[in-house]
């Protein structure tokens, strides 16, 4: 009994918890418009960090990450769409700080290589079960 | 049951994934060039107020015709002070102009900086906003930009220079 009061008041806690951490701002920068906020904060972890390669945009303390994220902050209030902010980072940082790179070029290979192994793969499983199957 | 050739293709095409992947990763140059993203690119056109001289603006354009360094500084930056050394010889021995284009600085401190170091810039661009070095995609500082004379970045050196680096990196493209 004890024990479930315990979970019980720990998982209060964390309900209570989440919208306060739900509220933080990164740089004390947040849009009153859920929706904006939402489209901020999924475009800031879509990026790698120029600077510290291993940390998303939104978790990087890097001056040129905190730049960046301002320089977002100002796109997205000035109306830019997704997409013109994805471009106007990538010209200038280059595909490398794109977590999902865009499918051109080199960048094939990564897109349709695991697919392309999978499809030799069926086929090849495809025609040994046949074989087996008439055999 | 007989081999039959079919059933290694996977296993070969896996092979050649691999390889392709594995050169991109270990391919130095490639690795080099993520992290220089201005090399081979336009340089931006910047209207930076000069630095003593605020009511004027400098920028790499007004450098076109001419081959120039562009070094980004701040007069915190320890690696700055490093290299200052070397800037300044370049200075008085290369026949190039420096833009210096200072950074995530104040007006003072980096007067100061230069009072106290000497100043081997042909003119200093102070980065008021912070837009300059977004334009620049710079990572941090010191970085360095060899633009050529149509405006194109040749080299992109990220930290400190030095006199080896120097030799090694930006000799070959200039003129004796």
């Amino acid at each position: 009994m004890k024990l479930f009061k315990f979970t019980a008041a720990f998982l209060l806690m964390l309900l209570l918890g989440a919208p306060l951490a739900e509220g933080s701002s990164i740089d004390g920068l947040s849009f009153e418009d859920p929706v904006l906020e939402d489209r901020y904060r999924t475009l800031l972890e879509s990026f790698r960090c120029p600077v510290c390669q291993n940390t998303s945009l939104a978790g990087s303390d890097a001056p040129t990450a905190r730049d960046l994220r301002q320089r977002v902050y100002q796109m997205l209030s000035e109306g830019r769409t997704d997409t013109e902010i994805r471009d106007w980072i990538s010209a200038r940082y280059g595909d490398f700080v794109l977590y999902s790179p865009p499918v051109r070029g080199p960048t094939l290979v990564l897109w349709l290589g695991p697919l392309g192994l999978l499809l030799v793969a069926c086929l090849v499983l495809w025609r040994v079960l046949g074989r087996q199957a008439k055999a | 049951m007989r081999t039959r050739p079919l059933y290694f293709l996977p296993l070969a095409l896996l092979l050649v994934l691999g390889a392709a992947l594995a050169l991109r990763i270990l391919d130095p140059e490639a690795a080099d060039r993520a992290l220089r993203p201005m090399l081979g690119k336009q340089i931006p056109v910047l209207d930076l107020p000069v630095l003593g001289d605020p009511a004027r603006t400098v920028g790499p354009q007004d450098y076109v015709g001419d081959w120039l360094l562009v070094n980004l500084w701040g007069s915190w930056c320890a690696p700055c002070r490093d290299e200052h050394g070397e800037l300044m010889r370049v200075s008085l021995e290369e026949h190039i102009p420096i833009l210096g284009v200072n950074t995530w600085d104040t007006y003072e401190a980096a007067q100061g900086f230069l009072n106290e170091l000497g100043n081997p810039y042909t003119q200093v661009g102070f980065d008021v906003d912070g837009l300059a070095r977004l334009e620049l995609a710079v990572t941090g500082v010191p970085e360095t930009l060899l633009v050529d004379a149509g405006g194109l970045v040749v080299v992109h050196h990220v930290g400190p220079l030095t006199r080896d680096l120097f030799e090694r990196d930006f000799r070959a493209h200039l003129i004796p």
